[in-house]
């Protein structure tokens, strides 16, 4: 025998490439065994970690096919399975919001962000995820991939209500469309907390709006943490469709949002607390998005 | 029966038979009775329980923290699953010196978590020791006695440990990660 010195790290990759594939499912929705799907498992495990153990699983990181990001006409395409820290990552998404990562640490913590994926989020389908919000305003749209058929669902009419879904149990999201943003959108993350970081949101918004000549010529707005859904404010975009920036329009929005969200009292806050939160989260994309136009003290001189 | 789950644990290999679901956390703790990786909140709020999980990517072995608290066995085929005990040395590594020399630990349970995720930090290359990157490396770890300072202190005393740079060529070449004795 002789004694051999190494650092193991160094040897890993060869070692690792010598392990034989696992016999993975080559299409994650032909399996028809009863089980929980779990993609990340950051939220599955903490709501049923007793039961998964006892429980079938579909491990759907074992199928690698949907972790890519790519752009393909007029849509930047995003794997169900991306997780949230290659998502920010992205030069695409990058490029598309251009303070994603700043947003990004706002969500849950680091080894978190490794493991948690964009489709656990969305299919999660609670009313605040953080991720669901941004993809909203962002007016993705969801493929839905069923023994080898698939179809798309546009985000906003996805959810049917508290935890319900348009979708049916074998049904797998395996990819999440984006439509390519042009440069002149712009697009704005806010998220209110009882702590800054590591907490879930009390309410979060997301807004995207495109304004030609100093008029709303495209907005969509998403609010979280207001209703038992991950709400498009529908009632609030038509009204400021075609407004200008300007103080006197996105205060004549306020009464329509508080039509439009029913928030419950709950941990997180109270219906007053977060009724207030809504307006103030309008008046945070404003003000931050058109620095020029409006400016936050506006919104609070008497 | 399951299929085996075949993958490497610091420098071990590792073929296990067990369900799938189970959490890396108890396998470690419970099966193989490594207790280094502590068990805190078991939700991931906490990180005491921070492993590195090495991938493929390309054709670069990958590595990021993780809770093992919320991961999956059966994901960690052909994977290399990195703990506390992968990253102790003879003597202590940098990081653990630098928590020793700015008295970030006092009760200690979430230390072997920090060690990992700040070791992970250095693992990558050409890291710029900054104040972000030392808070968002340290974002997913809660101390509740010695607090946040010294931790932060301790990341900058590394600035000047790691002069050569950063990545795992460097920390292996400086004998700053595990080297083995084994027989062949």
């Amino acid at each position: 025998m002789r004694t051999v010195c190494f650092g193991y790290f160094l040897e890993i990759p060869d070692r690792l490439r010598k392990i034989p594939s696992p016999a993975i499912e080559s299409d994650v929705s032909e399996k028809v065994t009863p089980g929980y799907f779990v993609a990340g498992g950051t939220d599955i495990y903490v709501q049923k970690g007793e039961v998964l153990v006892e429980s079938g699983v579909h491990l759907l990181n074992m199928n690698h096919e949907l972790k890519n990001i790519y752009k393909k006409d007029g849509y930047v395409h995003v794997g169900a399975l991306t997780t949230f820290e290659e998502f920010a990552n992205h030069q695409e998404i990058i490029n598309g919001i251009p303070y994603i990562q700043t947003y990004m640490s706002r969500v849950a913590s680091l080894q978190i962000r490794n493991r948690a994926t964009l489709g656990g989020n969305v299919i999660n389908a609670t009313p605040i995820g953080d991720l669901t919000i941004i993809l909203l305003a962002l007016d993705a749209i969801l493929i839905l991939k069923n023994d080898g058929e698939s179809r798309s669902v546009p985000m906003m009419s996805f959810y049917t209500g508290y935890k319900q879904l348009d979708k049916i149990p074998s049904e797998v999201l395996v990819d999440i469309l984006i439509p390519e943003s042009s440069a002149d959108n712009k697009i704005n993350f806010e998220k209110v907390s009882k702590r800054k970081y590591l907490d879930i949101a009390s309410v979060n918004s997301a807004m995207k709006i495109r304004c030609e000549d100093g008029v709303i010529r495209e907005i969509t707005l998403a609010m979280g943490g207001v209703a038992p859904i991950p709400l498009i404010l529908k009632a609030t975009g038509n009204y400021l469709f075609g407004k200008q920036v300007c103080k006197e329009d996105i205060e004549g929005a306020f009464p329509i949002v508080q039509q439009e969200i029913s928030p419950i009292n709950d941990v997180r806050g109270s219906v007053e607390y977060k009724r207030l939160l809504a307006k103030q989260l309008i008046i945070a994309h404003f003000t931050k998005l058109f620095p020029e136009k409006v400016a936050v003290r506006d919104f609070y001189e008497t | 029966m399951f299929s085996k789950i075949h993958f490497l644990l610091n420098d071990k290999e590792i073929c296990a038979s067990a369900h799938p679901g189970t959490l890396v956390l108890d396998y470690l703790r419970r099966i193989l009775r490594l207790t280094g990786t502590k068990e805190g909140c078991r939700e991931g709020d906490c990180g005491a329980c921070t492993v590195l999980i090495g991938e493929y990517r390309g054709d670069r072995v990958i590595y990021k923290s993780v809770t093992s608290c919320l991961m999956p066995l059966g994901e960690l085929h052909g994977k290399h699953l990195v703990t506390i005990e992968g990253l102790n040395l003879t003597h202590l590594s940098p990081v653990q010196q630098a928590i020793v020399e700015e008295g970030a630990t006092q009760c200690g349970f979430c230390t072997p978590g920090i060690v990992v995720s700040l070791t992970d930090y250095l693992m990558k290359d050409n890291t710029k020791i900054d104040k972000e990157g030392v808070k968002k490396t340290l974002s997913g770890h809660l101390c509740r006695c010695t607090g946040y300072r010294s931790l932060k202190q301790s990341a900058c005393f590394l600035r000047n440990e790691v002069k050569d740079g950063t990545g795992i060529n460097t920390l292996v070449a400086n004998s700053m990660l595990r080297i083995f004795s084994r027989n062949s």
